[in-house]
């Protein structure tokens, strides 16, 4: 049991704006910064849309997930995920995701890995990227920041808090 | 939560507030082999660690509100996350091939144990494949990765027509080298050893 107190979810909440920021700034469309194959998409039952950048796209099975896109599921939908470091991820019904930050290197296993679970229920499987370097996965709810040290765990975040 | 104030009012205003707060909810699960990591939750003020199976928390904008153990077991984790864990992704599974020496013509029980493995790719959807390289400890980082990369994809070349007979789309097959970062016989450097030089194969 480690008891050190990490400021994780302020650093990681400025960071996050910066780097919107930054984009924004530098005139570049946020696709162009985003068109990063991170994951796949493994099943699906019910209604699931993915939003990059202000376009809708409907999930299919096979089909690929990028950095910055948001996975929305419908009442009796849910979706499941892999992603490049072998994590695997799912959501449950009336869900919101979104896809913050993903960087894999293949050969070092060095990493980042951020979501937000702006609703809904997710439930993750961590991969290389936790087991290379602990807690460099991290789970956001409107409430909570979860660092991830290497397990399978479920989240529900309740929408209306914000 | 059951020790509050016998008035009504109060009672009824701290079932509310509570059936709100827990709302949000985050619970570790065993896994089938037993190991169990850990999620540390930060919120308002607090940080809790979870790092027991079924370990829960209910955070809530001004902290992390660890449950006593034994607060969610299974059952309950069915009720709340049932159809979300039916929808989870098989978890990935990988297979070691060994070559003949200074070939790349495999050994006689890997050709066997790619053929068994080939065969889990049919019940698989939009299957993945990711060959990775791996070297023993002679020669330095850089030579290694190289090597590592070198041959894994050496071999997705070798394995590519097989693998598009199983329905596998080319551009769903990578290759990666890890060098000597992640031994099957841990060795000191500079340690010749032949079950480190192999290459794996895994379908996600």
């Amino acid at each position: 049991m480690q008891t050190t107190v990490s400021p994780i979810a302020y650093h990681g909440r400025r960071r996050n704006s910066f780097w919107l920021l930054g984009c924004f700034i530098a005139g570049l469309p946020l696709s162009a910064m985003a068109d990063e194959r991170i994951g796949q998409i493994k099943t699906e039952t019910g209604t699931v849309t993915i939003v990059q950048a202000g376009k809708t796209r409907p999930a299919q099975v096979g089909g690929p997930v990028f950095k910055s896109d948001t996975v929305i599921t419908a009442g009796h939908s849910s979706v499941g995920i892999t992603f490049a470091d072998n994590s695997l991820m799912a959501l449950g019904p009336f869900s919101r995701l979104s896809l913050d930050q993903f960087r894999f290197n293949t050969t070092t296993h060095d990493g980042a890995f951020d979501v937000s679970l702006k609703k809904g229920t997710l439930a993750i499987k961590s991969g290389q990227i936790v087991k290379q370097t602990p807690e460099a996965m991290r789970v956001r709810t409107p409430v909570a920041v979860l660092g991830v040290r290497g397990t399978e765990f479920v989240v529900r975040a309740d929408g209306t808090e914000s | 939560m059951a020790k509050t104030t016998p008035v009504l009012a109060p009672v009824l205003g701290a079932l509310l507030l509570s059936a709100c707060a827990s709302r949000n909810l985050v619970v570790v699960l065993p896994e089938p082999n037993g190991h169990v990591g850990a999620v540390v939750v930060h919120a308002g003020e607090s940080q809790t660690i979870l790092n027991k199976g079924y370990a829960a928390a209910t955070p809530s904008a001004r902290s992390a509100n660890p449950l006593p153990a034994g607060a969610y077991g299974d059952t309950k984790v069915k009720q709340v996350f049932g159809e979300t864990l039916a929808a989870m992704p098989e978890p990935p599974v990988s297979q070691d091939l060994f070559f003949e020496t200074d070939s790349l013509d495999l050994t006689p029980q890997s050709t066997t144990a790619l053929q068994a493995f080939l065969d889990k790719l049919k019940t698989r959807k939009a299957v993945e494949i990711v060959i990775t390289g791996h070297t023993d400890t002679m020669g330095k980082d850089d030579y290694n990765d190289a090597l590592s990369l070198q041959r894994a994809e050496s071999i997705k070349s070798t394995l590519l027509p097989v693998l598009l007979k199983y329905g596998v789309s080319a551009d769903a097959v990578t290759a990666e080298g890890r060098g000597k970062r992640d031994l099957l016989v841990a060795t000191p450097d500079d340690t010749p050893e032949p079950r480190n030089r192999r290459v794996e194969i895994t379908v996600r």
